[in-house]
């Protein structure tokens, strides 16, 4: 018999999974999301709205694939229908960061955002397919592959049935919320407003975002 | 320096002492203890024995600890059966309280199972473990329970096998 957890477990889980393993490898899609829907100066609330938002549509498609998972009994026949979504989804998070992070870094470059090349017009086009709200971003990059979501997802095919299977997911989503809430505090009082470290955030973008490409691309 | 940044640095700090409690709690101990926790004479992972493709053992004192999966290779997000036996002298003995529990390098939650007597001394548990997106497909379980009175930890690696 497959073991279960309690839905204490699931926040737990969300909780202790967010601090050790959603700060290294979600804090880039924190960052992007301040970035992208927080205007300069909009203050702190505004920031943290964004967040809530992008938490909320990332809890709803964790909700959803807990239902999923719930409702299967198994998760051997979701894996197979996620696993080829999940890689589709780190490609085109990957594209949109690394486009994000060239277009921050272009000014270092003479003439690269400069307007006409084929670098301003596919940056262009990616940009224009980034959600207009943080909450659609959220719901979108919930589906990103994570060995911590698919270990909950496990968890939740062992208890069977959709509306708990959503609510352990939900839980779950929640938990990992305080690390990388806490992130995008850090970012908002720290970083964001000082050049030399800012540069130094869409380095880091850049990088994880040809992780993401990678990832998805090698499967 | 202003209130603001300050306050970043405590936020930051609070963050990284999150990071660093979680990941030392949850990171797989480098030299793995055998029989009541005696360390191994080689540390690594080359040390434990591989069950991927075969049964292993560890010898812990006058105990063989044995663990063997089906199927070998295991496969991720498939179901997996694991047997765990204690021998003593060739014979099976009991291992009270006997859970396994499997980890990586990379944080994936607890995979925690208790073991469920079977036949001719073996106990069992049905696992699934998932598939890191990181590339890296080396797990290690950690078999615990009480044997001949002595509480016993034995370690393995296994190789994650993609589903197809």
């Amino acid at each position: 018999m497959i073991q279960t957890i309690d839905f204490v477990g699931f926040l737990t889980l969300g909780l202790l999974g967010g601090f050790g393993h959603c700060v290294g490898m979600c804090s880039p899609f924190v960052l992007f999301v301040s970035r992208r829907y927080v205007p300069p100066g909009a203050g702190r609330s505004a920031a943290f709205i964004a967040q809530s938002w992008y938490t909320t549509g990332r809890v709803m498609t964790y909700a959803v694939l807990g239902a999923a998972a719930g409702a299967l009994g198994g998760v051997v026949e979701l894996a197979g229908g996620l696993l080829g979504l999940q890689r589709a989804a780190s490609i085109v998070a990957g594209a949109v960061l690394v486009v994000w992070a060239l277009a921050t870094l272009s000014d270092l470059v003479p003439r690269l955002g400069s307007g006409g090349s084929l670098f301003t017009r596919v940056a262009g086009a990616l940009k224009r397919r980034v959600p207009g709200h943080p909450f659609a971003t959220g719901l979108f990059l919930g589906l990103l592959p994570c060995g911590l979501l698919y270990s909950a997802l496990i968890a939740a095919a062992a208890r069977g049935g959709v509306l708990e299977g959503a609510a352990a997911l939900a839980l779950f989503g929640l938990g990992t919320a305080p690390a990388l809430l806490g992130v995008s505090v850090a970012d908002e009082l720290l970083v964001r407003n000082r050049a030399v470290i800012n540069r130094l955030s869409q380095v880091f973008l850049l990088a994880m975002g040809l992780w993401f490409l990678w990832t998805g691309l090698a499967g | 320096m202003t209130r603001y940044t300050l306050l970043g640095l405590v936020v930051l700090g609070l963050v990284a002492a999150g990071v660093y409690l979680v990941t030392s709690r949850s990171a797989p101990a480098d030299a793995p203890a055998a029989g009541g926790g005696a360390p191994m004479s080689t540390s690594g992972d080359e040390a434990l024995p591989d069950v991927t493709l075969a049964d292993g053992s560890v010898d812990a004192g006058d105990v063989r600890v044995t663990l063997s999966l089906t199927p070998q290779p295991p496969v991720a997000f498939a179901k997996m059966r694991v047997r765990v036996r204690a021998e003593s002298g060739g014979d099976p003995v009991a291992i009270e309280g006997g859970r396994v529990s499997f980890e990586m390098t990379m944080p994936m939650g607890d995979h925690r199972y208790s073991l469920i007597p079977a036949d001719q001394g073996w106990q069992t548990a049905e696992v699934v473990l998932p598939l890191c997106p990181s590339g890296k497909r080396r797990w290690y379980a950690t078999v615990e329970g009480t044997v001949a009175g002595r509480p016993r930890t034995s370690r393995f690696r296994l190789d994650l096998a993609v589903p197809k």
